[in-house]
């Protein structure tokens, strides 16, 4: 499955537009990171490959198919979209959380079937919260509340998989739990598209890379694209480019390095 | 899972049990046997008994089961769908509205029929008048619950001018009697249409419960999920409207109800809406015969329904708020 997007332009007020032309494709089988500073458009794009916003030109297609002219349930089969998690107003266990995955393969005025639990307890194991599943979903960690949206996703049995920022507010122990799984779903065969405020998880966890500057997305390999002087231009502050042992290229604002105190 | 299957078992019981238990009660005390043969079309009953059960509690029994089960069915959908534990079936201005109409009706000294035809048509007509101003709005959630207040003022505002107008001899008291709420003219004639539209609005939304759960994460989410939460929306208010109209319309302005047995539901079996709506069905239903039993027995002369549910409500309600905020963050 491929999402593509071409010549995408979107603004919420007019004259003054958010994203100005951005390409980009997901294809299975891979991890796309998209960056960008506070403000850069990266919620917005996410929306827009979601088929949650019109873009006011260009197109985006899923296997061809025009996104916005699939019926939601239809799109909602193909794609998910694991957003940046929330406190729900009610208590709802884990289980039936992922089991709302199933709503777009219900029949109208249907509850889900067995079959359907099935699917959502496989999901469960998959993510490795099958422990958990009975829970409420508001007493989970960040991280297991993560892993829970993610789960909600495969049971969606879509095959393109859109996260809002799914590293965000996590420790880095479970930053690495849920990037880890986003990229093991890739090498699945799934089609994966996080966006992220840490270039270094992109440099760790992606296949390739976007970087959204003022309207505009630069893709490639994420060690091509994030570059410190792309980094530099695209956050507005200097970046230094670190080495480990092994040859695994990191990056840290220049000034994390600078002695403010003296 | 015998202890899930005992705990329904009790909440389908409950309503059953305190219905029957009303037949027996009222000024004239009942044998069981001779209500239950009643109820049967034996042939050996007395006729007063025969219609007392049939004619006069049976009716109202039923009626208040429905009223009862429509304003939580309404509530636990209208909670979902708001994402707001605090919301009651009347936000959208549907007993405002259908306050007025019975005004009106006693003003202009209309049948019982007409009365409660007129109230609950403009029930619906706040409500539908609510929802066309929110869209000249975006219509969101919030927007939608500003236009509700706002038309519910404007229906109590006119209401105020039919109450100003009316003759305080007689008028006015039978206005300021109907709204406290009350069940005591119900027969035959007013159940039917109450019967029809409660077992209409609460099928769909019993139909609908999965749809509710989505319904109450946040909107993109529910889009995400292949929803079209618009659509929804507007089908699960109609629904919600209906029962409350219909509700107000047969038995005066009853607060609380809506409010209250959604919490107790939900503290019973939990928010998802598959459990949720049966239980809040047969919750409201026995709780309301109950009342309404109260309100014709303990007293000489009848008690208003809406006072009842005020006094019983009001401390109920404290109770599982403490509770919840006890328990955890989250809402029960």
């Amino acid at each position: 499955m491929i999402l593509q997007a071409s010549e995408v332009w979107f603004a919420y007020r007019a004259g003054n537009p958010v994203l100005r032309g951005v390409d980009v494709d997901i294809q299975g089988g891979e991890l796309l990171f998209l960056l960008g500073a506070n403000g850069s458009g990266k919620s917005t794009l996410l929306r827009c490959l979601t088929g949650l916003l019109a873009p006011d030109k260009g197109h985006i297609t899923l296997d061809g198919l025009g996104l916005r002219s699939l019926p939601s349930r239809l799109r909602a089969q193909r794609l998910a979209l694991v957003p940046q998690t929330h406190a729900p107003v009610f208590t709802y266990s884990a289980r039936d959380m992922v089991l709302m995955g199933r709503s777009p393969h219900l029949k109208k005025l249907a509850g889900p079937t067995r079959g359907d639990r099935e699917i959502a307890a496989w999901a469960l194991r998959a993510v490795g919260l099958e422990e958990l599943a009975d829970r409420p979903y508001t007493a989970l960690s960040g991280g297991e509340q993560r892993l829970a949206l993610i789960a909600r996703g495969l049971a969606q049995g879509a095959q393109v998989l859109l996260m809002d920022e799914p590293d965000a507010n996590l420790d880095p122990a479970h930053q690495h739990n849920v990037l880890l799984l986003a990229a093991q779903l890739a090498d699945g065969g799934l089609a994966l598209g996080v966006t992220s405020h840490n270039p270094n998880n992109a440099l760790a966890y992606g296949d390739r890379a976007g970087l959204l500057s003022r309207g505009s997305l630069v893709c490639g390999g994420p060690h091509e694209v994030l570059g410190t002087n792309d980094l530099e231009q695209a956050y507005g502050v200097p970046f230094v480019s670190l080495s480990g042992t092994n040859g695994q290229r990191a990056v840290i604002p220049a000034t994390e390095l600078e002695s403010t105190t003296t | 899972m015998t202890a899930n299957n005992g705990k329904w078992l009790i909440l389908v019981a409950f309503p059953a049990a305190i219905g029957f238990f009303a037949l027996l009660v009222g000024r004239l005390w009942l044998p069981p046997g001779e209500v239950l043969g009643a109820l049967l079309g034996r042939g050996d009953v007395p006729d007063l008994s025969r219609t007392l059960v049939l004619g006069v509690r049976l009716p109202r029994v039923l009626a208040a089961a429905c009223v009862g089960a429509g304003l939580s069915a309404a509530g636990a959908a209208f909670q979902g769908m708001f994402r707001n534990p605090l919301v009651e079936p009347r936000i959208l201005g549907a007993s405002s509205g259908a306050a007025l109409g019975a005004a009106a009706g006693l003003l202009a000294g209309w049948s019982a029929v007409a009365l409660q035809a007129s109230a609950f048509a403009l029930g619906l007509a706040a409500v539908l008048g609510a929802w066309m101003l929110s869209r000249g709005f975006g219509s969101s959630i919030l927007v939608l619950v500003i236009a509700g207040i706002v038309v519910a003022s404007a229906f109590d505002a006119l209401l105020g001018i039919l109450k100003y107008v009316a003759d305080p001899t007689d008028a006015l008291p039978a206005i300021t009697y109907w709204l406290l709420g009350g069940l005591g003219t119900v027969r035959w004639g007013q159940l039917w249409p109450l019967l029809g539209t409660t077992a209409l609005g609460t099928a769909f939304l019993v139909a609908s419960r999965w749809r509710l759960n989505v319904l109450s994460l946040d909107e993109l989410e529910a889009e995400s999920l292949g929803l079209p939460v618009r659509r929804w929306r507007m089908a699960v208010i109609a629904a919600g409207t209906l029962l409350t109209a219909a509700a107000v319309a047969a038995a005066g302005v009853i607060g609380w109800i809506g409010l209250l047995v959604p919490h107790a539901a939900r503290a019973l079996v939990g928010p998802d809406h598959g459990r949720l709506l049966p239980a809040s069905l047969a919750l409201g239903a026995g709780l309301m015969i109950l009342l309404d039993t109260v309100a014709r027995t303990a007293l000489p002369a009848e008690i208003p329904l809406g006072i009842l549910t005020g006094l019983v409500g009001i401390p109920a309600f404290c109770f599982l708020f403490l509770r919840s905020l006890e328990a955890r963050g989250g809402w029960r």
